[in-house]
């Protein structure tokens, strides 16, 4: 049996916003967004108090007086080119109730908000996806194109919690590789890593687990010294990388101690 | 508002924010995004709102450079550590805007320090070199990810605007008017699918889908999302007629309609700042 709802858009009530929807907005849009939406508080901000906002921008189905289904539209100029300014609409904030969904409704909010739009003389719409919902809604129901930007995030880590779980996620990974299993069954082993600027800690991967932990061991296998830098160029892939590394290891910013014990236990194994 | 002031070589020297930098970091602002497509052009009110007004931000998260008096960059932290802009004057000599960047970037992170975020995250064009270099050599990991994605609501009111900025390179055009039979593809709203661009007596794009006798030398007959990826996404005029998705009628049409749609293409490069997303 399929537990997909049997509604149509058209069983259910449009409206557009007001301040007792609210709530209840930010309700949806909390249970439909993976990791949290944020409160009223910032809804307010993000929308009620946009310059140029207006009620209209809000689309709201609700079902017996309550709200099962939002999006909203935000229409502002976009610069295009020098001497070319567009007033575009950005769509998002997308949220079903969860036995609504696959009914057709984003389809609907869809059309439902270009008459809006048309008569705010919006001319293109534009919006913000990742690649899965790009190839499976918007390219072939709203006939949207993907933009090549230059747009791209530089991250850092800044605090040792930050870079201990990083190190970690490193440390599971590392593990399902079969050489290191090997060594594992030999019994756990630890990895001293000290990136200059942080507290240095240790790795401490065992057949089925691995922890990083600031309390040092007295005498871990492995000892490993590394600027922070050139463990940023080697997640950034480049061929810069590897010079990093090279250079890292002839100017000695990289030491590495303990790979005999390391070899000598591959032997033993 | 006391101001934190942090000494570094003088005359540049990193400040919180004061209520007084808001017109010049507006315009600083508008100066370095010029060169993109696809940003809100800053006013005091919108970059209030963006900025100050965003839950979170507090006005010590706004940093700004000031080199004798004369503001030449500034960034703005947010939660999480995500910095909302950051700004560094484009008409600098480039070795001192190198080292401007690396001011900001250092006061930046001392700033997400204070804030107790675990890491700091910009969203700036990584066509930038110089900003480029400047946080690669800083350790930042970059990533490019998130697809910003178009679909064209009003063809005849973009068209229009098109052909008014490019109207010097339509002058030497033999066809003066063109008509673009649009088909909606896989789109489920197409406002118009007839619009003819008339160069005389003045440019002029109308809607004759509902006409049902019209006078033109050229139709150019496209999809409603590949007319979008011929302007703004870098698609060749060859590759939509190699793959039968532009047609061009009649054949002697050809040049004149090459150079109509390719006085249409937007190159500019696409960069959204983090402040401008929604």
């Amino acid at each position: 049996m399929s537990g997909r709802s049997t509604r149509k858009p058209g069983d259910l009530q449009t409206r557009s916003y007001s301040a007792d929807l609210e709530q209840d907005i930010v309700r949806l849009l909390g249970a439909s967004f993976e990791g949290g939406w944020g409160n009223e508080v910032f809804w307010r901000w993000k929308h009620a108090t946009r310059p140029g906002f207006t009620p209209r921008d809000v689309f709201v189905y609700t079902d017996a007086g309550t709200p099962v289904a939002c999006f909203h539209v935000a229409v502002r100029p976009l610069h295009l080119a020098p001497g070319l300014d567009l007033i575009c609409s950005v769509g998002g904030d997308l949220a079903i109730r969860s036995d609504l969904r696959g009914i057709g409704l984003p389809r609907s909010f869809y059309l439902q908000s270009a008459r809006h739009l048309i008569e705010q003389s919006v001319v293109l719409r534009v919006g913000f996806t990742d690649s899965e919902t790009y190839h499976r809604v918007y390219k072939p129901k709203f006939g949207h194109r993907v933009l090549p930007t230059v747009t791209a995030e530089y991250r850092k880590i800044l605090s040792g919690r930050a870079l201990q779980a990083k190190l970690q996620d490193f440390g599971d990974r590392l593990r399902s590789r079969p050489l290191l299993q090997r060594l594992l069954k030999r019994g756990q082993m630890t990895v001293r890593i000290a990136v200059c600027g942080f507290q240095p800690c240790d790795l401490v991967l065992s057949p089925d687990s691995t922890h990083c932990t600031t309390e040092l061991s007295r005498r871990p296998d492995l000892r490993l010294r590394v600027p922070y830098k050139v463990l940023a160029s080697v997640r950034n892939g480049s061929s810069a990388a590897l010079w990093s590394v090279a250079g890292g290891l002839v100017s000695g910013q990289i030491r590495i101690g303990g790979v005999l014990r390391i070899f000598a236990r591959l032997a033993r194994g | 508002m006391p101001s934190h002031c942090t000494e570094l070589p003088l005359p540049i020297r990193v400040r919180t924010f004061r209520s007084a930098d808001t017109l010049p970091l507006v315009e600083l602002a508008n100066r370095c995004l010029a060169p993109y497509a696809g940003w809100v052009p800053r006013t005091a009110e919108y970059w209030l709102w963006t900025t100050l007004a965003r839950p979170g931000v507090d006005a010590a998260d706004v940093l700004v450079l000031e080199d004798d008096a004369e503001i030449v960059g500034y960034t703005a932290l947010w939660g999480e550590g995500r910095v909302l802009d950051f700004v560094v004057d484009p008409d600098q000599p480039p070795r001192k805007r190198r080292a401007l960047a690396r001011q900001l970037i250092d006061a930046a992170e001392q700033r997400a320090q204070e804030r107790g975020f675990d890491m700091l995250q910009f969203t700036l064009p990584i066509s930038d070199q110089l900003v480029d270099t400047a946080l690669r050599n800083s350790g930042y990991v970059v990533k490019q990810s998130e697809f910003f994605i178009l679909g064209l609501l009003n063809p005849q009111a973009l068209l229009q605007a098109l052909a008014n900025l490019r109207a010097a390179r339509l002058t030497s055009l033999r066809i003066r008017s063109f008509v673009f039979e649009l088909s909606p593809g896989q789109g489920p709203l197409l406002l118009t699918n007839r619009l003819i661009l008339n160069l005389d007596p003045s440019l002029r794009v109308e809607d004759i889908s509902d006409a049902a006798e019209y006078s033109t030398h050229c139709v150019i007959r496209i999809e409603v999302g590949s007319l979008a990826e011929l302007i703004f996404c870098g698609r060749s005029i060859d590759s939509l007629l190699r793959q039968s998705q532009l047609q061009i009628t009649p054949a002697a049409a050809l040049a004149d309609a090459r150079t109509l749609l390719g006085a249409l293409v937007v190159d500019t490069p696409w960069y959204i700042p983090a402040s401008d997303r929604f």
